[in-house]
């Protein structure tokens, strides 16, 4: 009995480390839209095409857990909200976090005017930043435009009158790709007062930008109105980031700045 | 006999739950779908790192000896020489610091190596334990080449009568034809809109699956491809992989395997995944990768791999993966799961 115990402990051993087990990262799930930007509701699709796996999410910000909603069928999201998505299965480790935010609807643009992008990233046309198409993360899809000067210079013109509290700017960041969210964003306003413009306003934010080589994502640039407004026509001045920072291999020279969609609220 | 299985089960679970609880109770990931799937081993090879370093592990070949040959680009030992079972046999190779492409000919009943350097613009030809027999500049006869440096040859494949099909996946993307000596016959592919055009041309391979019919398949990777060709430079279809950034095909038996590094969806985030063709051209197995189907993109569905860069399939079926641009890590072995 001993020296049975004694070979099955050594074939135990010699089996452990000839077939030493690796545990895998499942990769992270695939989101499927067709613009993070909608009018009434947005179908978002979540797949990893990986047997025996299984996709949870959450739409209140947090990260899913296993107790959070299994994904089955496509769902509808109505209001602007963050949509996570993380999948799970047995004998890998979960994945990272699928992450995106829709966006609701705003006022209508009726018409942009800004300076010409590279014309390597012209979008899909002089519409691009308020045609309700983005959120793609690959800066070659026709959704985004690209700018390398000093400044972007985006007059937006209504219609009619029409009150604003937010303005959101939707860029990207993609480090490796030396695309930078912007430095700063000014923003000019024509104020419609009984139908007479009258004033300019000028709102300034600077924009906090972390360390991240890996840095790969698309982010909304709240910018808040001191008050709310009644305007027919807004210029806005975004400044792409002056000087990649140290860390980087671009070092000192400018950032490229990647845009989709320009809103107001 | 009862007793005996009894017995056998009782010390069994004895030994396992004191000593090995968890490694024994779980078998190797199994990747890949159909009738191709595999078990992973990351630790198959047992080289010393301290002896027997690596950079960028580019690609494996086995010679009629049975051993598998790795090529890297660390030129401290270009070529490693390992056995099936991961044990290091041989090393050799200062003078390749672009070491990129690695085929294996069998000449006349003698093995050889063909050697794609893409930092010194050349393709060298080797006995198996690396004398230098014929080293190919760049092609002049083309008259496509302005000097040398525009010459970056990724891979090589070597027809039955001794002809040389290089491959210049890193430069114009031309297949260049030299006869057994060396000798320029002719170019085709290049860059450009047509589909018999190539953009980023990493691959190239005999495909005599269709023994009538022998012609080449060459990788068009940023196209995610194959295009076929025949042995004189006429193209005659394409494989479309969508998603897959194929690199070079290797064919055995009936199917090809293609080492993908990266998913097109996530480039440059170790989105890499083996791919695998039957005769008809059509994916049944990703290994570590998505679940063939007949629509969309493929992609990475399990870390298993960073950014794989070939596939060797050695006499037994197992396959070997090595990488680029992955943390120096050796080959890994996938073993078939009947």
């Amino acid at each position: 009995m001993s020296r049975f115990l004694l070979i099955f402990v050594l074939f135990s051993l010699v089996f452990s480390s000839v077939f030493a087990q690796d545990t895998f990262q499942l990769a992270t799930p695939y989101l499927e839209y067709s613009s993070v930007f909608f009018e009434k509701k947005c179908t978002v699709a979540m797949t990893l095409a990986e047997p025996g796996t299984q996709i949870h999410y959450t739409t209140n910000g947090k990260i899913p857990t296993l107790k959070d909603p299994l994904y089955v069928a496509p769902i509808s999201i109505k209001k602007t909200k963050t949509l996570k998505a993380k999948a799970f299965g047995s004998g890998f480790y979960p994945s990272e976090v699928a992450e995106a935010t829709f966006f609701k609807a705003g006022i209508k643009i009726d018409s942009i005017n800004h300076d010409s992008p590279n014309p390597k990233y012209a979008g899909s046309g002089p519409n691009t930043l308020i045609d309700g198409q983005g959120g793609e993360v690959r800066f070659s899809d026709n959704c985004w435009m690209g700018f390398n000067e000093k400044v972007l210079t985006c007059t937006l013109t209504m219609s009619k009158p029409h009150r604003i509290k937010r303005v959101m700017i939707h860029a990207l960041s993609n480090q490796n790709a030396w695309i930078f969210l912007p430095q700063e964003v000014e923003i000019h306003l024509r104020e419609s007062a009984s139908n007479r413009f009258t004033s300019v306003d000028t709102v300034i934010k600077e924009l906090g930008i972390g360390i991240n080589a890996e840095a790969l994502n698309t982010t909304a640039i709240w910018v808040d109105l001191p008050r709310s407004m009644k305007i027919t026509q807004i210029i806005l001045k975004i400044y792409p980031r002056a000087e990649i920072p140290d860390w980087h291999p671009g070092a000192g020279t400018g950032a490229w700045l990647f845009l989709d969609e320009i809103k107001l609220y | 006999m009862q007793r005996r299985a009894f017995l056998r089960n009782t010390t069994l679970g004895v030994a396992s739950a004191l000593y090995v609880p968890q490694r024994l109770g779980e078998a190797n990931t199994v990747l890949g779908q159909n009738q191709k799937r595999y078990r992973i081993n990351t630790r198959w090879s047992q080289a010393d790192v301290s002896r027997y370093p690596v950079n960028d592990c580019h690609e494996m070949v086995m010679d009629r000896q049975g051993r598998i040959l790795l090529l890297t680009n660390d030129v401290r030992n270009n070529v490693l020489v390992y056995d099936k079972n991961g044990k290091i046999l041989d090393a050799w190779g200062t003078e390749y610091p672009g070491a990129h492409g690695l085929t294996l000919f069998d000449e006349n009943g003698t093995d050889v190596l063909f050697i794609c350097d893409n930092a010194r613009h050349q393709v060298i030809k080797t006995s198996i334990d690396g004398k230098v027999l014929m080293t190919l500049d760049y092609p002049k006869e083309t008259e496509r080449y302005p000097n040398s440096e525009a010459f970056v040859p990724t891979e090589t494949a070597i027809a039955p009568n001794g002809d040389i099909y290089v491959a210049d996946g890193y430069g114009l993307d031309y297949i260049i034809q030299y006869d057994a000596q060396g000798r320029y016959i002719r170019h085709f592919g290049g860059k450009g809109e047509g589909a018999e055009h190539l953009k980023n041309a990493h691959g190239i391979c005999m495909d005599i699956r269709d023994k009538n019919n022998p012609s080449l398949l060459v990788t068009s990777r940023e196209q995610n491809a194959f295009k076929r060709f025949d042995m004189e430079g006429k193209y005659l279809e394409t494989i479309a992989l969508p998603g897959a950034w194929v690199c070079r095909p290797v064919i055995s038996g009936d199917y090809l395997y293609a080492a993908v590094l990266q998913s097109n969806n996530r480039q440059g985030q170790q989105s890499g995944f083996v791919t695998i063709l039957d005769k008809a051209n059509k994916v049944v197995s990703n290994l570590a990768g998505s679940a063939p189907s007949a629509t969309g993109e493929m992609y990475q569905t399990i870390k298993a791999f960073q950014y794989p860069h070939d596939v060797c399939v050695d006499d037994e079926d197992n396959l070997y993966v090595c990488q680029w641009n992955s943390g120096k890590t050796y080959p890994y072995k996938l073993e078939p799961v009947i």
